[in-house]
């Protein structure tokens, strides 16, 4: 615990430096100096928030994010965000627009709430998907096409996800639904 | 004109028509919901495209880092915000249409 405290913390001071290199694109003494003590002062003001996270929120607590899967995750994303808009652009060019919208609802079992985000964000972005709601371990997705074509209902979408945690993850996802009313809540 | 010149012209063009797909998607579909999916995707492809056509038209320089972290940040930060566009719009209560309450358009 007190470890990966430590760890983020160092973590946190080497981006910042190495975003103040970039952006100021100046390398003398006066300049990288500045830097270095700006980034330390950011990380001292973020100490206090950063022993909260660890120590009572317990991000610490789930499996590190696993870096290698992430290299492969990323370029996935990216062909899959180009489908989608390859959709979109068919939907909307379309002269009479063939869209059938639905939404879906289901729970799932992911390990922490940054794997949610990155569920959420990776749902808005594949094709024919947009994350409504979160709430807790339950989503409500709006689907733009057939609902049944999208790769959350076969659940390949939310594996995908918790393999950037796990190496083998059980079934992810339950009680899905396809909804064509907003009754019910 | 370098073959690389050309390259990052065709991005910045494929970006520049999903821009303008998303703009129309956003007049033409019938509800806030499937204006979202417009917006949102569409334009952070024709973002992506246009920054990555300008990253490879720069080369190899200290432009083309601040470029990347833009990336970045776009890639992070448009599937948010629209997300948060929908559900702020899913708590007011504004309710999606599906097919059978989906008016057809009126002809001008």
């Amino acid at each position: 615990m007190k470890k990966a405290f430590i760890k983020g913390t160092i973590i946190q001071f080497l981006v910042l430096a190495g975003l103040w290199l970039i952006l100021s694109g100046k390398f003398d003494y006066f300049h990288v100096t500045i830097g270095f003590l700006s980034a330390a002062l950011v990380t001292l003001v973020h100490l206090r928030l950063n022993h909260h996270l660890y120590f009572r929120h317990g991000i610490a607590q789930v499996r590190p994010l696993r870096l290698v899967k992430m290299v492969f995750y990323i370029p996935w994303l990216t062909w899959q965000i180009i489908l989608a808009s390859l959709q979109v652009a068919y939907v909307v060019l379309h002269p009479k627009i063939p869209i059938n919208p639905s939404l879906i609802k289901f729970r799932t079992k992911l390990p922490n709430v940054t794997a949610k985000v990155i569920l959420g964000n990776s749902i808005t972005l594949t094709p024919g998907t947009l994350t409504i709601r979160i709430d807790n371990d339950e989503f409500i997705v709006h689907a733009l096409m057939d609902a049944s074509a999208t790769s959350i209902i076969d659940g390949s979408l939310p594996f995908q996800v918790a393999k950037l945690y796990q190496r083998r993850p059980s079934t992810v996802i339950s009680e899905v639904k396809i909804l064509r009313t907003t009754k019910g809540l | 004109m370098t073959i690389w010149q050309i390259i990052s012209i065709f991005l910045i063009f494929a970006g520049a028509f999903f821009i303008t797909v998303g703009s129309i998607g956003l007049i033409r579909l019938p509800d806030f919901y499937s204006r979202c999916h417009a917006t949102g995707k569409a334009d952070t492809l024709g973002l992506l495209l246009v920054i990555s056509g300008l990253i490879i038209y720069e080369g190899f320089s200290l432009h083309s880092a601040k470029l990347l972290i833009i990336l970045a940040f776009v890639g992070l930060t448009s599937p948010t915000a629209t997300h948060a566009l929908a559900r702020a719009a899913f708590r007011f209560g504004v309710k999606p249409r599906f097919k059978t309450t989906l008016r057809p358009r009126e002809k001008s």
